[in-house]
């Protein structure tokens, strides 16, 4: 029982992550409906903003941390002011690759300040260990596993519960009738686009300590984070959350039993095959994906 | 007669004129002039290149430009799958790699041109295949899944060492012969990289004036109504994306030869965002963007020394800057302004035909 908690914890903490880092595009492609190709490099900024603030000002990470946030919100706004606000009315295909470009632009500045050597981010509890069933869980995944189901409440809270997460929603399903509306659906791009940053950040600190920090860590973790809500379809969040877990575990699963050198293709896969069987993802169906 | 009737590039104007039929042979006429005109311009950007070609001095500048053939024949291929189809493909440099290694693996025993042949049959029939298990996927869904593709492709290419080589490196050893003709040295492979892309552009140059490149068009633009009008959207974009492929697949059998080296890294997703930069900064929707994405590319950092060191930073930032100022690219710049001399121009005929129409 107790490898199994373990290898099962830490699998869990590992699509928490991947959950993490899909709720930024999630939550912009709920508002915009346009997929954020910057996330993955918005991660790795957060990522980077949380060694700078802790490491290189000497900032405790309890004032570093919010102060990150706070800066990975004004980016996300940014963004939206570059790529999403005077690309209205072309392709959405256009729309993405510009935000892809984004994404390259923040990773090459990262690349001229920083290098390519790793830096350490050390995490939150270094070296706790939690005994569970007989199991020794790092803190560290508790951690991260519980930052994840927070956001993950806050956010369908948000979305379900309030009269913002039903402007959101309606912004997304005809922004012209909602603007009619009166909702004010430039502020809510800017918004959507803010809170994608904002959750990219606690995406980047949360990932920042489980390895060492590169300035190509955000987009592998995008592209793992692509796969979760592809699995879960796209735009739904418990469904992301169960594709992230799959995930997690099919590639804990996969270093343990299968062919090591094939590993990091399992998920990805998956997900093709997932694509390929239920195009609109396992729990899919309702959310049309456009671009 | 009217002024209307000589100037065939308005189309308002001769719709103007009342007459239907001449409206109709307007357009077939202006169609055919811009195909023609579009065979002018093949003969004279290969004019062009081999001026260029001569003016090169040494082996180093053929080298580079050698690899900007390699760029500009798979970016066609690119331009067609992005700009005229609109499909988001992530794929193209992993077909490229593909086509490279295939090459590589084939030319052990055999020569340059089966080592191409296998290249072209297995990067078409594995992306018709890739294509053809999406046929369901939304386009969204689609890019998605060649991003996946993409990093598979590159962990196999390490990972397969009986198809790569040890650790995904493989050299190519052999020298292509054209009717006795032993292309070896750089410049010889500039040369020959010409006539390869002079038979892409004529490919495309075909593909342009048949049936398939509007009804493409009408599928990127309006899906609905082209289905409407009985269009097959998937197929047509199934169609498009192996040729496309196929594109990929010659530049990277003969990125192999050119090299004589390759390994894994070289077509992971940088190359992917190389090519996006080079069909979008170049145009994403002229033929003619290619060419002048690669020659931005690939010549610019040899050419600014400086922009060497952050030409990363220059390209990801030239990639927004193009997107949201010039959307057609480097090359609807050009065009534009070629436009807007018409535009002009015609502005002033119109008026000359006004004022002779008052007076009468």
């Amino acid at each position: 029982v107790g490898t199994f908690v373990t290898v099962f914890v830490s699998g869990v903490s590992l699509g928490s992550i991947s959950a993490l880092v899909a709720l930024g595009f999630i939550v912009t492609y709920k508002a915009t409906g346009i997929i954020n190709f910057a996330q993955g490099a918005l991660v790795t900024l957060g990522g980077f903003f949380g060694f700078w603030l802790t490491q290189q000002v000497g900032m405790p990470w309890w004032a570093g941390y919010p102060i990150v946030l706070v800066l990975m919100f004004i980016v996300g706004v940014v963004i939206q002011l570059v790529v999403h606000a005077p690309l209205r009315g072309r392709s959405e295909l256009v729309v993405v690759i510009a935000t892809l470009g984004v994404g390259l632009v923040i990773q090459a500045v990262l690349l001229e300040i920083y290098g390519t050597e790793t830096r350490n981010l050390p995490a939150l509890l270094p070296g706790t260990v939690v005994h569970f069933l007989g199991a020794d869980l790092a803190a560290y995944d508790l951690i991260v596993i519980g930052v994840s189901i927070v956001a993950i409440a806050l956010l369908m809270v948000m979305f379900n519960v309030t009269q913002l997460g039903r402007q959101f929603r309606a912004a997304s399903l005809d922004p012209e009738v909602a603007q009619l509306q009166g909702i004010p659906v430039r502020l809510i791009s800017m918004f959507a686009f803010g809170l994608g940053g904002l959750l990219a950040g606690v995406a980047g600190l949360m990932l920042a300590p489980t390895s060492s920090l590169d300035t190509s860590i955000g987009f592998t973790a995008m592209i793992s984070a692509f796969a979760a809500a592809v699995i879960g379809g796209f735009g739904r969040f418990t469904g992301v959350i169960i594709g992230a877990l799959a995930l997690g575990l099919v590639e804990q699963l996969g270093a343990q039993y299968v062919a090591y050198q094939y590993q990091a293709v399992y998920p990805f896969a998956l997900m093709i095959l997932v694509v390929v069987i239920a195009p609109r993802g396992i729990l899919g169906g309702q959310s049309r994906v456009r671009v | 007669v009217s002024a209307s009737e000589n100037d065939l590039d308005s189309l308002d104007a001769t719709a103007a004129s009342g007459e239907i039929p001449s409206a109709v042979d307007g357009i077939w006429r202006r169609r055919r002039r811009a195909e023609h005109g579009q065979l002018g311009q093949i003969a004279g950007v290969t004019v062009l290149l081999v001026v260029v070609g001569l003016l090169a001095s040494n082996d180093y500048q053929y080298t580079v430009l050698g690899l900007m053939m390699i760029y500009a024949i798979a970016g066609i291929g690119f331009y067609l799958i992005l700009g005229m189809s609109g499909q988001f493909a992530f794929s193209h440099a992993a077909t490229l790699g593909l086509g490279a290694y295939t090459a590589a693996f084939v030319s052990r025993d055999h020569g340059f041109w089966l080592s191409l042949l296998a290249a072209l049959v297995v990067c078409a029939v594995i992306s018709a295949a890739f294509k053809l298990l999406l046929w369901r996927a939304s386009d969204f869904y689609f890019g998605i899944a060649t991003l996946g593709l993409a990093e598979i492709a590159v962990i196999v290419f390490q990972a397969w060492q009986w198809f790569t080589g040890p650790a995904g490196n493989a050299n190519i050893l052999t020298v292509p012969n054209v009717f006795g003709w032993q292309v070896n040295s750089p410049s010889d492979y500039y040369w020959f990289f010409i006539g390869f892309f002079l038979v892409g552009m004529l490919v495309v140059y075909f593909f342009r004036s048949s049936a398939m490149y509007r009804e493409t068009i009408a599928v990127r633009d309006k899906p609905l109504t082209a289905a409407g009008l009985g269009i097959r959207n998937t197929r047509n974009q199934l169609v498009v994306y192996v040729i496309g492929s196929c594109y990929a697949a010659v530049a990277g059998a003969l990125f192999a030869q050119d090299q004589g080296f390759i390994s894994a890294s070289s077509f992971d997703l940088n190359l992917g965002i190389d090519l996006f930069v080079v069909v979008i900064v170049g145009g994403m929707y002229s033929m003619w963007g290619a060419l002048i994405g690669a020659a931005f590319v690939v010549v610019l950092p040899q050419v600014i020394q400086s922009a060497q060191n952050y030409s990363q930073l220059i390209f990801a930032t030239l990639l927004v800057v193009t997107i949201v100022l010039l959307p057609g690219g480097l090359m609807g710049l050009v065009g534009g302004l070629g436009q807007r001399a018409r535009r002009m121009a015609g502005r002033v005929t119109s008026r000359k035909a006004a004022d002779g129409g008052t007076r009468a």
